[in-house]
């Protein structure tokens, strides 16, 4: 398995590598630190959340609900920031998502059903609990202090950038070197067989969506931090980006195998070449396209892969 | 330790409308290869299944060491030293056999919540384990998936016996295997036998049976019908139980 996973991510990192040749040469801005760090911050959100959906797709799952979790939490901690102060703010902020997560986790683990049928209830059930809690209403004027603990920078790295290096290296752990890790791969690959050989096949799903959650929520507080702002449909369509993201990077929806450096690589390549046609002043309709179109090709790449795999 | 190392008294498993053990009673003598044999649906692997935790029973009482025992799940019957190697094998196929192996017996290092797992003691023990069944040639970091049946095979046996088990359960072990590989099982199954451990056969295989087994027990329409010794019975006979024609007539 590692040499299939490193084989995928070699392919994109060629795929990085091309795109920004591409764009270096079309505007040459684009490879100056400043542009890097921007697209580094931008992708650092949904990289995030991706991570946290890799271990979800991992043991063949899937959390559509991590957009609407993004605005649930965004709304909540906007609202309650002045009485809870910045850095008890963050906190609940993750421990909200875990709680959403847990319960994305619990109905599909308790009634066996499906997590695609599962989140996509959720996804509607938190969008509308983000409205309801806000009466439709956005909420401005956060807390500096706070937007300067999220926003601010380590030397001259971004916050954000270096909460997602991380991030990574927890995600990181957990899938290669934990004993969790082991489990989630192996309910993906066979739920029975784990069932049998004494994994709590259940515990073990729960937690996939439990993490997920978590991370959505401090995306959610990275994302109110940079923006001053939050509004209840905050990160609406977020997964739909963050799935293409772990595709791109290599993870198999069919679960079982992963790539957490992948997903972060997959991430960051969907950013640079969307800021890259904005920089080239591409219709934004048309970077939706070049967006399907990479998508895929990463599935049709992926599957050429499996099938020299599977004649060796 | 108790002369049977595992008793079925009266157990009924139903699912839903479907009566699928109807009152069995059975002894596993300790230390002894005991086979089942029966058609399909005749029960067996639902038997099966109440023992190593999968299944409970509706009714009826198991004890294991002479000692009642409720096994609830997988893991409850692993700590009651009973271990199953499944026909499917119950192998994680994007995993390694060292992983296979440790499943859900992982060896960590750390304090928690920062526990990882301990790959060199892991890898020393998968070693050892490999050995104790006498195979070396398969490689530990190997993914399962891309492995020939009865390499898969040794993965589940090996795992099966490598932690102590005093009882290992055995279903159809070798009916997706070649003559050499099914050979080599059975040779794994006598040692198991020599070193004392109580093994339960499920076959399709008569010869297999007739070679391997000490005790045999017939099930048929979900109730153990009769128990031969197999030094005491012929092909001919378990035929006629098995497939319920009258000896008299024959």
């Amino acid at each position: 398995m590692p040499d299939f996973a490193n084989n995928r991510v070699l392919g994109v990192i060629i795929a990085l590598v091309i795109t920004f040749a591409i764009f270096t040469a079309l505007v040459p801005s684009f490879l100056s630190i400043a542009n890097l760090l921007e697209m580094g911050v931008q992708s650092a959100i949904i990289a995030i959340i991706a991570l946290g959906m890799t271990l979800v797709i991992v043991t063949g799952g899937i959390d559509l609900s991590v957009g609407s979790i993004v605005g649930l939490v965004s709304v909540i901690c906007a609202a309650n920031l002045e009485t809870w102060g910045a850095v008890p703010t963050i906190i609940a902020g993750i421990l909200l998502g875990a709680v959403l997560g847990f319960v994305n986790g619990s109905l599909s683990a308790v009634f066996s059903l499906e997590s695609f049928v599962v989140t996509l209830a959720t996804l509607n059930v938190y969008r509308g609990l983000a409205f309801l809690y806000t009466d439709g209403l956005p909420i401005f004027g956060l807390d500096q202090g706070f937007r300067n603990i999220l926003s601010g920078t380590v030397g001259t790295i971004p916050n954000p950038i270096v909460l997602l290096v991380a991030v990574t290296v927890i995600c990181y752990l957990i899938l290669n070197r934990s004993k969790l890790g082991v489990h989630l791969k192996a309910v993906g690959t066979n739920a029975d067989a784990s069932l049998k050989s004494g994994i709590a096949v259940k515990r073990v799903k729960v937690s996939a969506f439990v993490i997920a959650g978590g991370l959505a929520g401090l995306a959610s507080v990275l994302l109110i931090s940079r923006i001053g702002a939050a509004e209840p449909i905050s990160g609406t369509g977020y997964e739909l980006t963050v799935i293409a993201a772990v595709v791109v990077g290599g993870t198999s929806l069919m679960g079982g195998r992963a790539s957490i450096v992948g997903t972060v690589l997959g991430a960051l390549l969907l950013g640079s070449i969307r800021t890259g046609l904005t920089l080239l002043n591409v219709n934004p309709f048309f970077q939706l396209v070049i967006t399907g179109l990479i998508i895929l090709l990463a599935v049709l790449v992926d599957r050429a892969a499996s099938r020299t795999k599977a004649k060796r | 330790m108790a002369e049977n190392m595992i008793e079925l008294i009266d157990v009924e498993k139903y699912f839903g409308g479907v009566h699928a053990l109807r009152g069995v009673s059975m002894q596993v003598p300790a230390g002894q290869v005991t086979a089942i044999i029966g058609d399909n649906g005749a029960g067996k692997s639902t038997l099966i299944k109440c023992l190593s935790g999968i299944h409970e029973p509706t009714t009826g009482q198991i004890l294991v060491n002479g000692e009642p025992a409720s096994i609830s799940s997988p893991q409850a019957s692993r700590d009651l030293g009973i271990e199953t190697v499944y026909q499917d094998l119950a192998v994680i196929d994007t995993l390694n056999v060292m992983q296979n192996l440790y499943l859900s017996r992982e060896i960590r290092t750390g304090v928690w919540p920062f526990r990882l797992l301990n790959q060199r003691k892991m890898k020393a023990g998968a070693k050892e384990m490999l050995a104790r069944i006498g195979n070396t040639t398969l490689s530990l970091t190997q993914e399962v998936g891309g492995m020939s049946g009865g390499q898969r095979q040794a993965v589940a046996i090996c795992r099966a016996v490598a932690w102590g088990a005093r009882t290992v359960i055995f279903d159809e072990p070798t009916a997706a295997l070649g003559p050499n590989e099914s050979a080599e099982v059975h040779r794994l199954i006598a040692s198991l036998r020599e070193q004392g451990i109580t093994v339960i056969l499920i076959s399709h295989n008569f010869e297999e049976v007739m070679g391997l087994a000490d005790v045999i027990w017939v099930m048929r329409q979900g109730r153990a019908i009769a128990k031969r010794r197999a030094s005491e019975t012929t092909g001919r006979e378990l035929v006629t139980l098995l497939t319920g024609a009258d000896i008299a007539a024959s």
